[in-house]
C-alpha cells in the first residue's frame, strides 16, 4: 500500500478556513491527506498541538493564518508564527525533521493557492515517509505503552 | 532505595513522630495543613486510603529537607514518590505546569524510534572528541531552551555550550552523545517508573562504554548516579561539573570579581552531599561567596520541583528565596540547576515590573566559564 500522509492543518477562522472552504466550493482537486482544524486565530496554536499531533502519529502539520497585518485581532497570526518558529526548534532538538511543520498564510480570497500548497506540502511529506514514531508505534511490541505514555 | 508502600511500612514503622519533618519543611510553612508528620503517620497507621485521596502528596516539593532532620533517618522521600505512583493509579493527579508542552515532547523522546540531534546545540568553538572515555551528558537544558527563552530569560543551550567550554578550559575535551536520551528524572519522581526505565534502558548501552560522566545537571547527575544503579542497576562513574573544577582547581586563576551568592539546589546538595565543591570552585575562581539565611543543608528549595504544584504557596516559597539572595548584597545569585534556574527567572520575570528582585539569576556553568575564560 502506497504511503498516505497524514496532515493535520490548523486554520484561521478568517483566512485559511475560508480559503478550504472556498477551494471546497469551486471545486479544486486536492489530496485527502489534511485533517482541518478550526481555529478563530492562528494566535490560538500552542506548541503542544503539534507536539501532540506528532506523538500521535500525524506525519505533518500544516498552520494556515492571514497574511501579515489582515489579522482579524490586528496581530494574532505574528504571535502564532513566532510560536510556530519556537515550536521547529523543539522539534528539531527532540528528533522530528522540522519541516514536518510549516507555517503559510493563506487569505480567504485563495483557494486555489491553498489546493496548490496542500498538494506541494503532502508531496513533501511523502518524500520524507511517514513520521519515524507511528512506525515504531505499529512495529515494536512495546509500541502500544509507548504511545500511551 | 526503591520501596513499595508495604516495604516501606517496615522501615517507617521507625518514626515515632517527633515532628522535625514538619518543622524543617518549607511547605508547611506556606500550606498550612501540609505536614510530613502526618502524612508519614497516616501511612504507617492504616490511614493510607484518607491520606492518598486527599492528594497531599503532591504538593511536596520533593526537596529533602525532611529526611536530612530526620533522626532516625526515614527515606521519606522514596514515601512520596510510591504515594504518588499510588496517587496517579488512583486518578489523583497532580498538577504539571506547561504539561501541554512538555508531556508530549517527552513522550516523543521516549519512543526508540526518535533519534535526538544533540550535537546540533554545541556552538562551533566547543571542542568534543568522540574517542574521549569521558563522557558529558547534556541532559534536557537545551530542549528548555526554545520554550522559555524568550518569556523567562532561560538559555539553556548556552548553559550547555558553556558548561563544555568550562571543562575545555581546564584541560578536558569530552565526547558528547548525539542520541543521547533525557534521565527522565521528572518522571520518576511523579512516580512514573515505567516511563523512567523506558528512558533508562534506551541509554544504558551506550552510558556504560564511558570510564566518567560529567554532567552541569544536578537532577541528571542524581539520576544517573544513584537512580540507575537502584532501579536499573547500572553502575556509572558519574560527577558533576562543580566537582570537575574543584579538582583541578589549581588551573582557575583568581581575580577579585566581587560578591555571588549560591544557591544550593537540593539534588545537589541534600541528595548528593556536594556543598563545599562549587564554592571553592567560585572562591577559586574570585568571588566571594555571600551565603544565604538558609543554606547547605537547610537550602530553601527553588519552590517548583519536577514541574508539580506550581501553585501560590510554592511561589511564596520562591519570594521568600529571591528575598534571602537579595539580602546578602550580592550582585549574582549562582544557581547550580538549569530547573532551578527557569523557576527563579520565570517569578523574576513575572514581578520584574513591580521592580522586585534586582539580582541576577546566573547558572553555575555560564559564571565559571567566564572566569576561566577571563584569564
Amino acid at each position: 500500500m502506497t504511503f498516505e500522509p497524514k496532515i493535520i492543518t490548523f486554520m484561521c477562522n478568517w483566512c485559511g478556513y475560508a480559503a478550504a472552504d472556498l477551494a471546497g466550493v469551486s471545486r479544486l482537486q486536492y489530496p485527502a491527506t489534511v485533517r482541518i482544524i478550526r481555529t478563530m486565530c492562528t494566535g490560538r496554536f500552542d506548541p503542544g498541538f503539534v507536539l501532540r499531533a506528532f506523538e500521535k502519529g500525524a506525519d505533518g502539520v500544516l498552520v494556515c493564518g492571514c497574511h501579515p497585518g489582515d489579522c482579524q485581532y490586528i496581530e494574532g497570526n505574528l504571535k502564532g508564527k513566532d510560536r510556530v518558529e519556537m515550536t521547529q526548534k523543539m522539534l528539531e532538538g527532540i528528533g522530528i525533521d522540522p519541516e514536518r511543520l510549516r507555517l503559510e498564510w493563506v487569505s480567504a480570497s485563495e483557494g486555489p493557492i491553498f489546493a496548490e500548497l496542500v498538494r506541494e506540502f503532502s508531496e513533501t511529506i511523502r518524500k520524507k515517509g511517514p513520521n519515524p514514531l507511528k512506525e515504531s508505534v505499529s512495529k515494536t511490541e512495546g509500541g502500544e505503552e509507548v504511545a500511551q505514555i | 532505595m526503591a520501596t513499595t508502600i508495604a516495604d516501606a511500612r517496615n522501615i517507617f514503622i521507625q518514626c515515632y513522630q517527633c515532628g522535625v519533618c514538619s518543622g524543617s519543611c518549607p511547605k508547611s510553612r506556606v500550606l498550612p495543613g501540609f505536614l510530613p508528620r502526618r502524612m508519614l503517620f497516616q501511612m504507617i497507621n492504616g490511614f493510607e486510603e484518607r491520606q492518598l485521596e486527599s492528594g497531599l502528596g503532591w504538593e511536596c516539593l520533593t526537596c529533602g529537607k525532611c529526611q536530612v532532620h530526620c533522626p532516625q533517618g526515614i527515606d521519606i522521600m522514596g514515601l512520596v514518590r510510591d504515594m504518588r505512583s499510588k496517587m496517579t493509579s488512583r486518578g489523583v493527579n497532580g498538577l504539571v505546569a506547561h504539561d501541554s508542552i512538555l508531556a508530549p515532547m517527552y513522550s516523543i523522546m521516549a519512543s526508540p524510534a526518535i533519534k535526538p540531534k544533540k550535537s546540533m546545540y554545541l556552538s562551533d568553538d566547543v571542542k568534543t572528541d568522540p574517542n574521549s572515555k569521558t563522557l558529558f551528558f547534556i541532559g534536557c537544558a537545551p530542549h528548555l531552551d526554545a520554550p522559555f527563552r524568550d518569556d523567562v530569560g532561560f538559555k539553556g543551550i548556552d548553559v550547555t555550550n558553556d558548561a563544555i567550554k568550562a571543562l575545555n578550559l581546564v584541560g578536558i575535551v569530552p565526547a558528547v552523545l548525539d542520541d543521547e536520551k533525557c534521565c527522565a528524572h521528572d518522571y520518576l519522581w511523579r512516580g512514573d517508573r515505567a516511563v523512567f526505565e523506558a528512558f533508562g534502558r534506551q541509554n544504558a548501552a551506550a552510558l556504560q562504554k564511558f570510564d566518567t560522566i560529567i554532567t552541569a545537571c544536578p537532577e541528571c547527575y542524581r539520576t544517573l548516579a544513584v537512580e540507575y544503579k537502584d532501579l536499573l542497576g547500572i553502575e556509572l562513574n558519574v560527577k558533576h561539573l562543580s566537582e570537575v573544577l574543584a579538582e583541578n582547581i589549581d588551573k582557575i586563576k583568581s581575580k577579585d570579581r566581587g560578591e555571588v551568592t549560591y544557591h544550593d539546589s537540593c539534588r545537589l546538595g541534600r541528595f548528593m552531599n556536594i556543598y563545599d565543591e562549587p564554592r571553592e570552585a567560585l572562591e577559586a575562581a574570585g568571588y566571594t561567596v555571600k551565603e544565604m539565611t538558609e543554606s547547605r543543608e537547610d537550602a530553601l528549595c527553588c519552590g517548583v520541583p519536577t514541574w508539580v504544584s506550581c501553585n501560590d504557596e510554592n511561589k511564596k516559597i520562591r519570594e521568600q528565596k529571591l528575598d534571602y539572595a537579595l539580602a546578602t548584597g550580592a550582585k549574582r545569585l549562582v544557581v547550580p540547576c538549569p530547573k532551578c534556574e527557569i523557576h527563579l527567572k520565570c517569578l523574576q520575570a513575572d514581578l520584574s515590573e513591580e521592580g522586585k528582585y534586582p539580582i541576577e539569576i546566573v547558572n553555575f556553568a555560564t559564571v565559571m566559564k567566564e572566569s576561566l575564560e577571563e584569564d
